[in-house]
């Protein structure tokens, strides 16, 4: 395990249509942490995870991938580096099996992920199409999977789903730090989220306006009330 | 009765020749999702490329199909990187690109090279079984036909670029975070299914000469045939040309030749009126 | 009763009037600058392409393109042909007998446009010309075969006019061409047909959610494009007096699409510049056919690369350049600068309207013994059910319970395929637009808005589909009650996420309905707007008295917000109730809620 931080964001500012979406960020994401990044819906968070997967340019700063600088290369580049990102909406291969979701790279080596997630194990042969809420949101954390990604990227994991299926989520992403991998994931739902990760950052319009361990933050009555809706 | 079976004979024939002129179409429609109007014209340029090999170049005939692959293929995935890449997702758009290529592709041919009608030399026998007439030239042509439709099949579906590609054409931003250079697997897919056609182009010029007309009835019957055997599917392709030969052939055999084209013209109308997704296909794209 | 939709279509401004009154005048004195016999013929043949233009223009913005509208034109020249020379009727009585004869085929046509649309119809379309090819072709004795008809009379002279001429002839077709410009104008912006069928063309979905009747609209739409291109190809096929099955070869279809799009769909006068362009420049450069197809092809490519929305707004900013003034296109992007004046300030505050109540104080809408299913898929089972008027209800389960399918049930984009819906007790077989004039409206999980259109614009727009009655004062409460004030004047396209959210809400509401469906209104919103928007529905319930069903996953929301609790999972009810009562049922514990 090395010291240095897998994932890093120096003063990375970027902007749509002329507007500022990202301010300054600065981020790091050490191996095997689960780190979260919280806040309201326009504070930037999904345009923080498209930056990083090289979906959007940035203008200014660094992104750096275990010490080397991805920003600026193409987002299946950025893929193959090392990044498993899962967006928004489980967004899957409706036309392809599970067992062919999941045979587009190579398997996972720190994590069983058929025993990771047993309903999918049942499916194998079934086309993605046919799942269910929950199950494609399984598929596609997955398929980010692939590959023995160096971090796994997760958009909003528990958004639409419903309630029993959300404690299933992150008990699943919980078993994934556990067997050693590093996750960052975006999450509305910020008492869950502070319940699992081990650091997270609060955005606000486009800024880090708050970071720390999870615990801290989730203690902070002032954070609590001014970011967290908690 | 010899008229029944002649024209079954033939219609069986007619329909693995349609299934030839259509692959390249259903791997365009099925994976791309992409309605190229300039596929006949395509078609058409690649028996040009081939006649111009034989006929400048002497190049013996084998030769002159692959430089018919090739071309096509060089053709379509200029088509993909320059225009279906930008208009991805905008119907309207891919349409009218597709008409404007096909435009100038039969104006330009018909003032490069005339409107005559050109041959390769091929030769081929007709052989006669038991009163029936059966072309050589169209026998090789439903193997090849089968034969290349089975590969396509085999490759989209049971290999690892066939799955790649289906990624890609299902959800081509997700294939892209999974590592995947999206804009190179449409260029060779485009290529391929363009090659395709350009190579029975060339297989089908024994059978329907070559001249710049031919694109309309390429596109046309190719149309038909992915219509009818439903869109997005491989065999599909198989079962469309054959409904279609064998109306066709019935048509022509028992009717009027005024009145024999309006049957399967007829047939396709009703089948977008009743059953739009045709015999095998999926559901997603008519409604 | 709203009637002012028009004014938030985009306004006909100075330069435009400036344009259309250039180009009237133009078209008026044209014949006698080019006065050859040579520059007539062009001339009468651009109009006449332009009337063909125009007709399919109605169908092109109602959402399909059709290749096949010369042969409508050929059904009117041959209709008209046979009847002046094999049965000696006179050519205006003719006419309308071509014209009517074209629109009921074209009304056939559109038939096949309600299940087919994009290329699918295109494809229908270009069959049914190959087709009609074919019979003209084969019917020999009546068409004159591959050959056609000759020696068509020109159209019988009146009031001292010879139709023999060809400038009389140019401003006979002329003055075709200006009703036809008026048929077009009243199928687009200034009639509530013309609105509800553009938008029918922009967003099927939500255009017959807010009760645009699509199939009757569409139909209508037929008609008349086809009705006009009969129109057109009779004055062609007596002009040049004669018609053959080369007349309506797909090709030629195909050039009247591409007139269509060269001028824009969007503008009224968009097909008379393309016709213009299109007929005049292979004719200015002598081009041959083949000449011609490949300068088709270019401009067809240039069109799809450089002006996609026809060559109006390219030459309204190169006049813009020329003037001085500043391109309009990119400053802002609001497509209207004043509210229209229903929605303006009023005297008075403005307040919502009541919602109906049901009559005889049965439930407004119930289920008896519903079932639906996608073949074998059997989607939702025996669902007895009715909503409990005058609150809010909510509708939660797992994902892929039913949920939505309920919803498409109750408006009727799917049908029931067992069991009985009941609106106020009676049964009925509910369709999205009379569903809506009953008084049930809905929203969907994905925001949907009109993104060309203010949302002032969609509105009016909603309330004026709904053919309900509603106070200007209830859509003038709405965008306060929605906050939609500063966000009135911004096209659907311009909206955050939020905005669309409510913007959608609104027009739902537009319509005062008696029952209103919310799908998942929550949806992607963070926790502040998530309780902005909870408490809004709470308050709109209770100032309008109208029904809220709601499906929804944000819990704590649902518990707050609803007295009545359904809930479903594998398309059955498992349970049903109040609230609390509902979330300690260990079924629905087990199905959906874990053990939170």
């Amino acid at each position: 395990m090395s010291d240095a931080p897998i994932l890093t964001l120096r003063n990375v500012e970027s902007r749509f249509l002329g507007a500022l979406k990202l301010v300054d960020v600065c981020i790091d994401v050490n191996e095997g942490e689960l780190v979260s990044i919280l806040g309201a819906n326009g504070a930037g968070k999904t345009s923080l995870l498209g930056a990083i997967a090289g979906l959007y340019r940035i203008s200014r700063g660094e992104i750096c991938l275990d010490g080397k600088p991805i920003n600026g290369l193409p987002p299946h580049r950025i893929a193959r580096m090392g990044i498993g990102f899962a967006p928004q909406n489980h967004p899957i291969f409706n036309s392809l099996t599970v067992a062919e979701s999941l045979d587009l790279g190579r398997q996972n080596t720190r994590i069983d992920v058929m025993a990771l997630f047993p309903n999918l194990a049942t499916k194998r042969g079934q086309r993605a199409a046919a799942l269910s809420g929950g199950e494609r949101q399984m598929l596609s954390m997955a398929i980010a999977l692939q590959n023995d990604p160096k971090i796994c990227i997760f958009d909003e994991p528990s958004s639409g789903l419903a309630p029993k299926i959300v404690a299933q989520v992150f008990e699943s992403i919980q078993a994934m730090v556990d067997a050693g991998i590093t996750v960052l994931m975006v999450e509305q739902n910020a008492r869950a989220a502070l319940r699992y990760a081990a650091r997270a950052y609060v955005m606000e319009h486009g800024r880090i306006v708050a970071d720390g361990i999870a615990s801290e933050l989730a203690n902070d009555d002032q954070i609590r009330r001014a970011y967290l809706g908690m | 009765m010899q008229l029944f079976l002649q024209q079954s004979v033939n219609g069986l024939l007619l329909g693995g020749m349609f299934a030839l002129i259509s692959i390249g179409l259903s791997l365009m429609f099925g994976i791309m999702k992409v309605a190229n109007f300039a596929y006949g014209a395509l078609y058409m340029l690649g028996g040009y490329a081939a006649f111009w090999a034989s006929n400048l170049l002497g190049v013996p005939n084998w030769v002159a199909i692959l430089v018919a692959f090739a071309a096509a293929f060089m053709m379509g995935a200029l088509m993909e990187g320059l225009g279906f890449a930008k208009f991805r997702g905008n119907e309207e758009a891919t349409l009218i690109f597709g008409l404007g290529v096909a435009l100038i592709a039969r104006g330009g041919a018909v003032l490069a090279w005339g409107s005559q009608s050109r041959f390769i030399p091929f030769s081929f026998n007709t052989y006669r079984i038991g009163g029936l007439v059966l072309p050589a030239a169209r026998i090789w042509a439903c193997v090849a036909s089968l034969a290349i439709v089975a590969g396509v099949y085999f490759v989209v579906n049971r290999t690892a670029w066939g799955r790649i590609i289906r990624a890609v054409s299902d959800n081509a931003e997700r294939a892209r975070l999974v590592g995947f250079n999206t804009r190179l697997h449409y260029l060779l897919t485009a290529g391929l299914a363009t090659g395709l056609a350009g190579t029975a182009s060339v297989l089908l010029i024994p059978v329907f000469s070559l001249s710049p007309a031919v694109d309309d009835s390429a596109l046309y019957t190719a149309m038909a045939v992915v219509i009818l055997g439903g869109l997005g599917s491989i065999p599909g392709c198989i079962v469309g040309g054959l409904v279609l030969g064998i109306v066709t052939a019935f048509a022509f055999g028992y009717l009027p030749s005024p009145i024999a084209p309006a049957i399967p013209l007829l047939l396709l109308i009703l089948t977008l009126a009743f059953k739009p997704d045709g015999l095998f296909g999926s559901a997603e794209r008519a409604v | 009763m709203i009637s002012d939709g028009t004014r938030d279509f985009p306004r006909i401004v100075n330069l435009d009037r400036l344009g259309i009154a250039a180009l009237a005048i133009g078209l008026a004195v044209a014949p006698l600058v080019l006065s050859n016999t040579y520059q007539l013929n062009v001339l009468v043949l651009m109009v006449i392409n332009a009337i063909l233009a125009t007709g399919l223009a109605i169908v092109v913005r109602a959402g399909r393109l059709s290749l096949a509208q010369a042969t409508f034109g050929g059904i009117g020249g041959y209709t008209t042909g046979v009847m002046t020379t094999k049965f000696s009727i006179a050519f205006w009585l003719a006419l309308p007998a071509g014209a009517l004869l074209a629109a009921a085929i074209g009304v056939l046509l559109g038939l096949t446009s309600l299940r087919l649309r994009g290329f699918y119809f295109a494809i229908a379309t270009f069959t049914f010309s190959q087709l009609a090819i074919v019979v003209l072709r084969a019917w020999t004795p009546v068409t004159g075969g591959m050959s056609g008809m000759f020696g068509l009379p020109h159209p019988t002279g009146f009031l001292g006019f010879d139709f023999s001429d060809p400038r009389q002839y140019y401003y006979l077709v002329l003055a075709v061409l200006l009703v036809a410009e008026l048929v077009y104008y009243a199928c687009s912006v200034s009639t509530a047909f013309g609105r509800g069928l553009t938008v029918l063309g922009e967003d099927e979905v939500l255009a017959t959610t807010l009760g645009v009747p699509a199939t009757r609209y569409r139909l209508l739409a037929f008609a008349l494009s086809s009705g006009i291109g009969g129109i057109g190809g009779s004055f062609n096929a007596h002009f040049i007096q004669g018609v053959s099955p080369a007349d309506i070869a797909p090709i030629v279809s195909v050039f009247v699409v591409i007139m269509v799009l060269a001028g824009g769909a969007k503008t009224v006068v968009g097909p008379i510049l393309g016709a213009i362009i299109l007929t005049a420049v292979p004719e200015l450069l002598r081009a041959s056919a083949q000449w011609s197809m490949v300068f088709y092809g270019i401009f067809l490519l240039l069109y799809v690369y450089l002006f996609r929305d026809g060559l109006l707004p390219v030459l309204k900013s190169a006049c813009h350049r020329v003037a001085g003034n500043r391109t309009i296109n990119g400053s802002s992007p609001k497509t209207a600068t004043v509210l229209p004046a229903s929605l303006g300030a009023a005297k008075a505050a403005p307040r919502p309207d009541k919602a109906p109540k049901s009559p005889n104080g049965e439930s407004i809408i119930s289920f008896d013994r519903v079932g639906c299913s996608f073949g074998a898929l059997q989607v939702l089972r025996d669902i007895d059910w009715s909503v409990k008027s005058g609150c809010i209800n909510g509708l939660i389960g797992p994902n892929g319970a039913g949920k939505t399918t309920f919803f498409n049930v109750l408006n009727g984009v799917t049908p029931a395929s067992e069991g009985t819906v009941l609106w106020q007790g009676t049964r009925v077989v509910p369709v999205p637009n009379e569903m809506v004039r009953r008084g049930m409206s809905r929203t969907f999980q994905h925001a949907r808005v009109f993104e060309n259109h203010t949302v002032a614009a969609s509105i009016l727009m909603a309330a004026e589909f709904s053919k309900r009655e509603v106070s200007n004062s209830h859509l003038k409460w709405l965008i306060a009650f929605f906050n939609l004030q500063d966000a009135a004047l911004l096209p659907g396209r311009a909206l955050t996420h939020y905005e669309r959210r409510l913007t959608s809400i609104a027009m739902a509401m537009a319509s005062n309905p008696a029952v209103l469906l919310l799908d998942e209104p929550l949806a992607g919103l963070d926790d502040t707007e998530t309780r902005q928007l909870s408490r809004m529905i709470a308050t709109l319930q209770q100032e309008t008295g109208n029904t809220i069903l709601m499906i929804e996953h944000k819990l704590s929301e649902v518990m707050e917000l609803c007295e009545a609790l359904t809930v479903l999972d594998h398309g059955q009810i498992i349970a049903s109730g109040a609230p609390r009562d509902v979330a300690k049922n260990p079924a629905v514990i087990e199905a959906y809620l874990g053990n939170e």
